[in-house]
């Protein structure tokens, strides 16, 4: 994992801490750990992506917002990825 | 882009729709803007061969059901309102066309030539001194060796300019009374089209529809053989009806989507400082919304059974068509006022993001195309009949 893919990562669990029912477990989570499983909802969701939209001063398109996005910390991170990549991706 | 002659399933031509969306939506401000005709946006649906959408498979076109009609025309609402309501109005002129073609090989041979040419076809239905009314004439076809003389002062002629043929009503002979009219197909070169009007409008800007003076002299075989009355009664009411359903609810779900977006910035700050989302705008915008959709895909639905049926009661489609014009028109402007009460200043600013205005002055016009007052009317007359149609 590069340090990108790290902040992610924390950024996604710091996020679920403050806004679902998961709470500090969320900071413990397997990177695989399916997040519906464990007790996310859906409401929850909404929160946790809009928190990570402006802790990262992204808008994640429409196209990749679903409830398959929040399948586990990892798959959330590798979208978040890719986005990262295919709008800055050019420059670099 | 797609092969000339290849038939699109109706899942081809939703994507090709989609495609063609993205041009309509770069058009759109400058459309709106200058009352311009859209001319690259059905340019690009020409290249998606998307303007043979309605006509039969077995002369040249995509051979698609209303519904599905409907549901592309909801996909180009999204984009711009004024393309796609030239588009639909095209669609029902060729569908119009499609019915007669049976029994005219010389409207059969039309149909292929305008499949394979991606002809643009217009309707010249209105006219002054009528009262707004699709059902009477005043100008008449004037029998003048073999061929037909036709002079017609048109109130609306959508895209005019720009179309390769035009379908016209008129009263049938000089003789004929105002309701006796048939429909009669005219090719941009048989006609001398005089624009005796401007169009600078709220909305639907980019239709291009002012008054025309029509003059034209055509080979008898081009006039439709049923009677206006049954083209109209079958295919043009409850067709446009429903085309421009689609087409507004599109319009409305672009608000809304706008609406979603704009909110879900908000709900971000909100988040960030603590606040609770607690806002049920979106949800009742959205719930107002959705039940105009699936009241066009409803009766979609069931006019493309209608269709299938010769016998079918054309009072009970007529009464139905009427009431989905006269609540969608109406419907849709209020999901849009409901976005721009979401959105506020930035849904009442001409351009941005979060923009509703053009969608807003756009919706204005949906009252207006067959007045609801006269639908109201004509419904309030027609279920005097029975009840059997408020039960259905």
């Amino acid at each position: 994992m590069n340090d990108t893919a790290r902040q992610y990562d924390a950024v996604i669990r710091e996020a679920l801490v403050t806004h679902s029912d998961l709470g500090d477990t969320a900071r413990e989570l397997d990177r695989d750990a399916d997040l519906y499983a464990i007790g996310l909802t859906s409401l929850h969701s909404v929160r946790v992506l809009l928190s990570v939209e402006d802790a990262l001063g992204v808008e994640i398109p429409e196209q990749h917002v679903g409830r398959a996005l929040f399948s586990s910390i990892g798959h959330f991170a590798d979208v978040l990825l890719d986005i990262a990549g295919t709008t800055t991706g050019a420059a670099r | 882009m797609t092969a000339p002659d290849r038939v699109l399933s109706f899942a081809e031509a939703r994507e090709a729709a989609l495609r063609a969306r993205a041009v309509l939506v770069e058009h759109a401000p400058a459309t709106d803007r200058d009352a311009a005709f859209p001319a690259e946006p059905v340019a690009a649906l020409r290249a998606e061969r998307l303007l043979s959408a309605a006509v039969p498979k077995e002369y040249g076109g995509h051979g698609l059901a209303p519904d599905e009609l409907a549901a592309l025309a909801a996909v180009l609402g999204g984009g711009c309102g004024s393309t796609a309501m030239v588009w639909a109005m095209h669609q029902l002129q060729l569908a119009c066309l499609a019915g007669a073609a049976a029994t005219s090989p010389e409207l059969a041979a039309y149909l292929r030539e305008a499949s394979a040419g991606q002809f643009l076809v217009a309707s010249v239905t209105s006219e002054a001194g009528v009262g707004g009314s699709l059902r009477e004439s005043r100008c008449a076809l004037v029998p003048d060796g073999g061929e037909l003389l036709l002079e017609k002062e048109a109130t609306t002629v959508s895209y005019g300019a720009y179309a390769d043929a035009f379908l016209v009503t008129a009263r049938s002979r000089p003789d004929a009374a105002p309701t006796d009219q048939v429909l009669v197909l005219v090719r941009a070169g048989q006609a001398r089209l005089t624009r005796t009007g401007e169009w600078d409008t709220l909305g639907m800007r980019g239709t291009c529809s002012p008054a025309h003076s029509l003059s034209a002299r055509v080979p008898a075989a081009q006039v439709l053989p049923a009677p206006f009355g049954e083209i109209a009664t079958r295919c043009m009411v409850p067709l446009s009806h429903l085309l421009w359903a689609g087409v507004w609810t599109g319009i409305a779900a672009d608000a809304v989507r706008r609406a979603a977006s704009f909110a879900r910035a908000r709900a971000r700050a909100q988040l960030r400082s603590g606040a609770v989302v607690d806002d049920p705008r979106l949800g009742r915008a959205y719930a107002s919304l959705r039940v105009l959709q699936d009241s066009v895909r409803q009766f979609g639905a069931d006019y493309t059974r209608f269709t299938a049926e010769p016998d079918a009661d054309t009072t009970a489609i007529t009464v139905r068509a009427n009431a989905l014009k006269t609540s969608v028109s109406t419907g849709c402007l209020r999901v849009v006022e409901q976005a721009l009460e979401i959105c506020g200043m930035a849904g009442y600013s001409e351009s941005g993001p979060h923009s509703v205005a053009r969608h807003l002055r756009d919706l204005h016009s949906a009252r207006l195309m067959i007045a609801n007052s006269r639908l109201d009317q004509s419904n309030s007359q027609l279920l005097l009949l029975g009840g059997s149609v408020i039960d259905a």
